[in-house]
Formats: structure tokens, sequence, C-alpha cells
């Protein structure tokens, strides 16, 4: 359904509001985080900060990219503040060359970066550690907008593009142009922009929007269109993962990666994580209490090579099952198979944050009250009783396993025309092995 | 673990907790304020027959920093200094530093901490059968002001440079 047909949503994505008063509300909200991490009191159950950013925000965000698309990057604060400093001083410099080609390599090493910094050094824990990370990312978004052209950072940089692009094509929103109606356009105004209003942040030229991985909804192309041919619509969920037209390695590789990060973080808060880093301490000779930021760095690189290793084996048997082994056939396949391991990353994801919201999250409203003074009584209770929040996760990650098998079934063909069984069998053992392996540390932390 | 000396001035407690010739006498010289996450000097000087113990020693021992997932779901009231209710064990089976009084080798005794009200914490010092309970202020260390700093004139680097280029970019329009 195009929800430009619907008159007063068409009018709010044409407002000169839209989307700047959701940019002001998050810029507020980023300036409180900032300064309550920075100055406020260093317990997260207690600084509204923390509480904002760890319980409420990260959560959210995978939720956020299921069900809108990627519109949460053009709300971004940062996304603001480069706007902002480009009026002011910048350079519009072109994208370095470099950039455009090792960018996505970026993308996923500041994800890397940050999931290790979370858990070897406790960042998520620490307010004023938080406090300091708010700071680097603001100084890069600064330094992109005072010298680079558009939202560079946001394309090129961002370390949330590492699962906003792969979830948002899981999602339930979409972008699209009616291509016929953009033949000859006179202004390309999607792309160039208009005297009102800018340019695709992100630089995309409509018509060549064949995926929702980057396009953030920010509506500046509705603004600017002459024609009225872009389309904003609702649609199935994952829909565009077994339709996907022109897949990339990259986003498989990403996939794969991000999987293995969530995985990491759910087995760091169940039991037997102690003994995972004590036998990954013995195997590598280090003490796992002095030396813990070594064990975890080679434990994420386990983490995040496992799946990765996972789909290329499970990619070399599909195509050795149907009797098509070469380099080429390899790739293609790996690249089409990582995009049905996305819902099963994403529902993981999503467990992984349900758990902190629904447990969590209730320090929310006693740390605001906190930070005027007012201390209301114990906020210890959680939102819901932890078996509740145990069957919820339980069946999210059913859910998410079943799309990314349905997913995995509808793109077999695409891999293997002759042989689609062959080419799924392989790939459907390994999600369901992932399954396993998203379970495990929820039923432990059950038990 | 790092241990150094509290900037906040210490004072001295005794324990009431003489109950005969078997029971510990402990002091404690703690500082007026530790700062959550900071390196704090909570002295223990235990005795037995108003003579320094033989069999057990006080040592330095630094203030936890409490900063994980598991602090973090327990929010009550202690500005700053969430310690959570219930024994956080502070076993101490290698300290380094002897202290005045003691003669032995560095021995093993245990503290846990209780909220208190907003902003303290009790400690309580264990050694055999003999307690010592003492509330003290806890707050939160301001933030480094070398990150700050650092903060600031780096940005006032960027904003600067591309600034400068910027006018210079415009400079050279006007000129062609």
């Amino acid at each position: 359904m195009n929800l430009l047909a619907i008159p007063w949503i068409k009018a709010a994505l044409r407002s000169r509001l839209f989307p700047v008063v959701f940019q002001w509300i998050t810029v507020t909200m980023f300036v409180i985080v900032l300064l309550s991490t920075l100055f406020g009191v260093n317990n997260a159950g207690q600084n509204f900060g923390m509480a904002l950013a760890w319980r409420i925000w990260w959560p959210l965000l995978p939720l956020s990219f299921l069900l809108f698309g990627r519109f949460w990057c053009a709300i971004c604060p940062f996304a603001w503040v480069t706007d902002w400093i480009q009026k002011a001083v910048g350079v519009r410099l072109p994208v370095p060359r470099l950039l455009r080609r090792y960018g996505a390599g970026m993308i996923a090493g500041s994800f890397i970066l940050l999931c290790y910094l979370d858990e070897a050094w406790g960042f998520s824990g620490d307010a004023r550690k938080t406090g300091y990370l708010l700071l680097a990312l603001l100084a890069t978004v600064i330094f992109f907008g005072a010298f680079f052209e558009r939202r560079t950072f946001c394309r090129y940089g961002c370390f949330v593009g590492a699962f906003a692009a792969n979830y948002s094509r899981a999602g339930t929103l979409e972008l699209r142009v009616a291509a016929d109606l953009c033949r000859d356009c006179p202004t390309q105004g999607c792309y160039r922009g208009t005297a009102g209003t800018a340019g695709c942040p992100v630089f995309l030229l409509a018509p060549q929007v064949t995926d929702s991985g980057t396009c953030e909804l920010c509506a500046n192309c509705v603004k600017n269109c002459p024609r009225d041919a872009i389309r904003v619509s609702t649609r199935k969920p994952a829909r565009e993962l077994w339709s996907i037209h022109q897949p990339r390695l990259f986003d498989a590789v990403l996939a794969a990666m991000v999987a293995g990060a969530v995985l990491i973080e759910q087995f760091a808060a169940a039991g037997g994580w102690n003994r995972l880093v004590a036998a990954a301490g013995a195997a590598l000779h280090l003490d796992p209490n002095d030396s813990f930021p070594l064990v975890y760095a080679a434990l994420l690189a386990m983490f995040i090579a496992a799946p990765l290793l996972g789909l290329l084996l499970a990619s070399f048997v599909s195509q050795a099952l149907a009797g098509r082994v070469s380099p080429a056939e390899l790739k293609r396949n790996l690249a089409f198979s990582g995009y049905a391991v996305i819902p099963l990353a994403l529902a993981s994801h999503l467990a992984h944050g349900l758990d902190r919201l629904l447990t969590w999250s209730r320090s929310v409203p006693f740390a605001l009250a906190a930070m005027v003074g007012w201390f209301p009584g114990s906020n210890r209770a959680a939102w819901l009783p932890w078996p509740a929040v145990f069957w919820i996760e339980v069946a999210v990650l059913a859910l998410g396993a079943g799309v990314s098998l349905y997913v995995a079934f509808r793109l077999a063909p695409r891999q293997a025309c002759r042989a689609p069984w062959a080419a799924y069998a392989p790939h459907g053992i390994l999600l369901l092995f992932l399954l396993g392996a998203n379970l495990y540390p929820v039923f432990t932390m059950m038990r | 673990m790092a241990i150094a000396g509290s900037g906040a001035a210490a004072r001295g407690i005794e324990s009431e907790d003489r109950r005969g010739p078997s029971a510990y006498q402990l002091a404690a010289q703690l500082p007026a304020r530790i700062r959550k996450g900071e390196p704090a000097s909570l002295v223990l000087y235990v005795q037995k027959n108003d003579r320094p113990a033989e069999d057990v020693a006080a040592c330095l021992v630094p203030a936890p920093s409490f900063t994980s997932e598991e602090d973090a779901m327990d929010a009550t009231p202690a500005i700053g200094a969430d310690l959570g209710a219930g024994a956080e064990p502070g076993s101490q089976p290698a300290c380094v530093g002897a202290m005045a009084a003691v003669r032995t080798a560095p021995g093993v005794y245990q503290f846990t901490w209780e909220p208190d009200t907003p902003g303290r914490v009790n400690l309580r010092f264990t050694v055999g059968d003999s307690q010592l309970n003492e509330a003290v202020n806890v707050s939160s260390p301001p933030p480094n002001p070398a990150v700050l700093i650092a903060f600031v004139l780096l940005v006032a680097a960027i904003l600067g440079a591309a600034g400068r280029m910027r006018r210079t970019e415009q400079r050279q329009g006007d000129l062609t």
C-alpha cells in the first residue's frame, strides 16, 4: 500500500517540519544523554542518560529498522549535527575513492570495535566511558560534516550501518519510484535537490533505489520530485530478502558477522560464561582476569568467524550437492544465502534487546527521579517476570528462525535451479544450528 | 589491582566488639568519602588482647568499581555507588601492603558493602567473630578533564581548518 496516497501522510512528509521535528527531539535527548553520562552519577541503573541510551534506545533500534526501515538514520542527532556543521563551515569535498571502496569495511570495523569495547571494557555499564565514546563519535561526525559532502559519515562510516542496512531490508517499509515517470526527468531533484530542500543525503538517485538498505526515508526526494513519482509503501516483512536483485557478498558477510557479535553478547549474559572465558584463557595461556580484554578479543573473533565459516561451508556443500563447484558459483551462493541469515540475526538482536527492555528499562523513570534528587524507593522489579521474558525471547527467536528458513527456501532455486533441495538443505541445517546456539544461552539463563 | 590513597581525609574508627579473649579488636582508617570506580584506602588494623594479631593482617584495598550489568540491575538509591545489597566478597588473599602495627605477612579478611541512605554505604569488616561497621559517603568521580579538553581542542581544530578552507575556496571563486 502506497502511504503517500493517504493525504495527511503525504502532507506530513512534504512539510518542511518533517523530519526536523523528530530531529529536535532526538538532539535534545542526545544532549541530555551526553551531559548525564559525563557529569551524572556513574551508575548504569541510576544514570538517566545511561538508562535512556542502553535500556531504551539500543534495544529499540533493531525494532525500529524492522518497522520503519532506516528512518532512525534520518532523525539521528548525528545527521542533524552533520547538516548543521555543513551549513556553518562545510567544505563539501567529494567522498574519497578510498572511502567509497572500503567504507563498508569501516562500518564493519567500527561495529566490531564497539562490540569489543562494550564487553571488554564495560562501556554500557560505565557512564563516563559511554560519555567518552559519545564524544569520540561526535568529533568523528563533526570531522566528516566539516570536510565531506552530504552525510558521508552516515553512508560510509557509522557503525549502526552494520546492521541497519540488513535489518531494513527485512523491514516492513520501502521507498521506491514509478520508474516510468522518471524518464527524461529534467531536474533529478531527488539527487540534486531544489532551492528549498537538499538532495538525497546518502547519495541516492531515486530511480536507482532497488533495496531498502541505504535509503533513510528522510522524504527529501518526496519534497523534491516534480512528477510525484515517489512511493512509500508497506510490505511483507523479509520479502525483499528473497526477491533481492543484486545480492552483495558484503551484505552476507555482515549478516553472519552481526549474528556472531549478538550471539556472544547473549553468551556473556548467560551462565557458563566464566567457564568459557577460563577455557579460552587456558587455551591462550593467559590469565582471564588480568588479560580479559585479550581473551575477549579472541572469543569475539571466534564468535564472529564461526557463522561466517558455517555459511561458507554450507554454501560449499550446497554447490557440491548441486554438482556446480566453482569460485564464482560459490561466491554467488554465499551472497544469496547470507540474506537468509538476516531474519535470525535480527530476531537474536531483538531477543537480546527485549531482555534489557523488559527487565531493566524500569530503571528509566527512577533514574529520571534520581537526577532531580528524588528517590521514590526500590526499582528492582522488572516490567515482566523473568519467565515471561524468557518465553517472549524464545518465541522471537523461533519466529526469526522460521522466517530465515523460509527465505532460504525461496532463495534456493535462484542458487541452484536444478537441485533446489540440495541448495536448501545445508543452509537449513546451518540456520537450525544457529537457532540452537541462540537458544542455549537463553535456556541457561532460565535455569 | 591498583592500590592508591584517596584524596579525602582519612578517619579512624574502632570496633566496640570486644567479647572476650578470643575476639579481635578492629580499627579502621577510612576516607571521609570514596568515589565510585576510583581506588581508595580502606585500612583495617586487627589486634587481639591489645596486641597486633599474629594470624590476620590488614592491608590496603581498592574500592570496587561495580560497573557491571549486574550492578546496573540493582538501582537501590545510593548516589554514585550502587554497591548492591548483601555480601560483595572483598577477600584479599594476596594483599600487597601490610600496615603499621601488624607484624605478620599479608593474610585474608572480608568486608561487605550494604547500601544505606542515598550517597552512603555501610562497610562491614569481619575478622573471625568480630565485626566493624561504618558508613561511608560515596560519590561519582568527575569526567577526566584531559578528555574534555582534548575534545574541545579537536573540534576547534576541525572547525577552524574547515572554515579556513571554505573561505579560501570562496575567495578563489570570487577571483575567477
